[in-house]
Parts: C-alpha cells; structure tokens; sequence
C-alpha cells in the first residue's frame, strides 16, 4: 500500500438536522478509530473563508463527501469550490435503506444514535478502502501521470532538460530537498518558496527540482506539486506556505537529516 | 419566518474541540435558553447557497461562533449577504475560563461542558441585546 495516499473525507456537519450530526461523528470515527492515518478532513465552509491552500482539498486528496440530507450541501460546496467528489453518501438515505430512523437529538446523540453512527462509519471506511485500492492501482500504472494543483494537464511530451536540477545549496549539505513538478506555476512556485526558506535560514540543505516525469513518478504521488525532504514525501497536491516548509526542513534536520 | 429572530450560527469546526464547543453553545441557546426567540441553519446550506438560508441571514441579525482564527461562521455569513450584529469567538472565552479545557472533538468532557454553558449564557445575552435594538 502506498502510504501517500490518503483519502479526503468532507463533512456536511450540517446543524439543523440530526442527520448532520452523524455525519460529523461518523467521519469523526472514521478519521480517529477506523482508519486513521489514511484519512484526513477538512471544515467545509473553509472552502468560501479559507485560501487557495485549502479549496486545493479535492485535487490534492481522493475525496468522499458525507451529507445529511438530500440538499447534499457538502458535495455541491466541494465540486463548486475544491474539486471532483470521487464517492458520496447521503446519510438520510442510508438509513432509509436501512429501515432505521434518525435520532431524536440534533445536538447529542444517545446509545442509540452513537450506534449508527459508528455503522455509518463503518461503511465510510468500506468506501475508504475501495478508493485507496482504485487509486492505488492507477498510481502504480505505468500510464499514471500524476495532475497539478494548477490545472495543468501533465506535459504529453518529456522536457530535454536534465531532470534533477541542483540549483541551490547554502553549503555543504546534511539534507536533500526536492520539489517534484514538471514545471508548471505550481511547482516553480513551491521551488522559489523552498529557495527563500533555504537562503533565508542559511540552513545545511540542497534543493533539486525534479522535473521528469519518470523521476516523480518513483515517489508515487497523486498530483504536484510534491515535496520531499531527506527522501520522504511530506507534502503533495499542494502548496504549502513558507512557514511549514521551514519547519518541515527543520523537524527533518532535527532527526538527523539525509 | 415572520417574526423577526436571531439566527445563532456555529462553525461547528470538525478539527477541533473548540468547534464542537461553539456547536453545542449554539444548540444550547436555541434549543434551551432562547428558543422562542433564535434560529439556527446549517452553515454548509450557505456555502451550497441554498436559497432558505440565505434568506434567513439576509433578512435577521446573526451571531457567528466560530472556534478557531479562520472565522468560518463570521465570513460565510458575511459572503452570504447577511450581517453579523455580533461575534463569539470561543477560543477568547476559553482564554478567559482557561480552567474549562475541552477534551477532544467527540467529546469535550466536563471542562468542554462548562465552556458550552459559559459561552451560551453570552450568546443568550447578546440576543436579547440585537433583538432590543
């Protein structure tokens, strides 16, 4: 299993129906108990307060929306503002299909309703499990071209230029930092930012850019840009901010560094 | 909605404790301290534009909890058209009543639950407040 790839799940949390309170516990359990580590989430309504950063969620992640209700508010936010939803669930159908009524209380949920929303988020973690294997399996193709975060389609025909570019060091170095992208506004710009970061704390670290496709693609990523400290990818599909590629760098040179 | 109400609107944020705390401050206001006079929506029906509610920040006054410094409640008010007569931010409460530490998002635990009473009573009153205006 390839341990980058972790999927999206997207909550309605919606809180005028008791149905929006199970879809926030269900993914809840799902991103702590039932299959942490795989899943990550972000608040929905970060979509219209938040930055570019965060509406990249769906392009960056496999994402699953979890609705309360037939208005189906969290998946129409998502494909407004992030990205393509790759499975969803209507809580409210799910439990008419289940012949189970919702619970009494928007606010807390008793036993009962805990109960259902533990079985609700045993079938998020089932449809977890089928997109990691989908996606997974198109990753390890060797027709998988990884997207950016930009938009941009991945480049038909390979670059002439050599693919790893050492272009900057601060001096002999006890780290290797690379950004992996075929070139696009994106990944120059994470290059630039990781550039700024390294100049401007004088830190022991080399930066390379990675431009083939056939030398990201061994990182195995979904989509760039990709960042990859001391040989592990630590960010991808998205653009981190100058302050978290700082510490990033540091937390690695604080293990040792490679 | 004929008579005129306050629309209490949490951010419910689901990555932290502190967004379930605004969640249940505002159930607790509009379901036990002023339920005659508030109502609530869901904040995703206004990132999905649902008609009814925009309808329903645009035409009352609104307070937004919001749990952390993004101001999800207060923006996507704000986006939506709708005017927020007044803000709660849970995590300058919780500065406040630092003894009232919540647990974790699925359950805030006892110090989490005296927050919620805390920042509920401030909600109360802050409605009783627009609604004097």
């Amino acid at each position: 299993m390839n341990e980058e790839v972790k999927v999206g799940l997207i909550s309605c949390s919606g809180e005028e129906f008791p149905e929006g309170t199970l879809s926030r516990t269900a993914v809840r359990l799902v991103l702590e108990k039932l299959r942490p580590g795989k899943t990550v989430t972000i608040c929905l309504p970060l979509f219209l307060a938040g930055d570019a950063g965060e509406r990249d969620f769906a392009r960056s992640f496999p994402t699953i929306v979890v609705d309360g209700c037939e208005k189906l508010c969290a998946q129409k936010g998502t494909e407004k503002y992030s990205g393509k939803v790759d499975d969803s669930i209507n809580v409210r159908e799910l439990l008419k299909n289940w012949g189970v009524k919702s619970p009494a209380s928007r606010a807390v949920l008793d036993a009962d309703g805990l109960r259902l929303a533990e079985r609700i988020a045993e079938e998020i973690a089932l449809r977890v499990d089928r997109l990691l294997e989908k996606k997974v399996k198109e990753v390890s193709s060797p027709l998988f071209k990884p997207s950016c975060t930009c938009g941009s389609l991945p480049a038909a025909e390979e670059k002439e230029e050599p693919s790893l570019q050492p272009a900057f060091s601060s001096g002999p170095a006890a780290l290797s930092v690379k950004v992996l992208g075929p070139g696009c506004p994106n990944c120059e710009k994470l290059y630039n930012m990781a550039r700024e970061v390294i100049a401007e704390s004088g830190l022991p670290v080399s930066l390379e850019k990675v431009s083939k496709m056939q030398d990201i693609l061994k990182y195995r990523i979904l989509a760039t840009p990709g960042l990859v400290i001391g040989e592990e990818v630590v960010s991808s599909g998205r653009l981190p901010d100058k302050d978290d590629i700082r510490k990033m760098i540091n937390s690695a040179l604080a293990k040792g560094g490679k | 909605m004929t008579e005129r109400k306050v629309v209490v609107l949490p951010c419910s944020g689901i990555g932290k404790p502190l967004g379930t705390v605004s969640r249940l401050a505002a159930y607790r206001v509009v379901e036990e301290l002023r339920p005659e006079k508030t109502a609530i929506t869901c904040l995703a029906q206004l990132v999905a534009e649902e008609a009814e509610a925009l309808s329903l920040v645009r035409e009352n006054p609104c307070i937004a909890l919001d749990g952390c410094p993004k101001e999800c409640a207060r923006r996507n008010i704000e986006i939506a058209g709708g005017k927020v007569g007044s803000e709660l931010r849970v995590m300058d409460v919780y500065k406040r009543y630092k003894d009232l530490k919540p647990g974790t998002v699925l359950d805030i635990g006892p110090g989490g639950d005296k927050l919620v009473s805390v920042i509920a009573e401030e909600v109360a009153l802050e409605v009783d407040k627009l609604l004097s205006c």
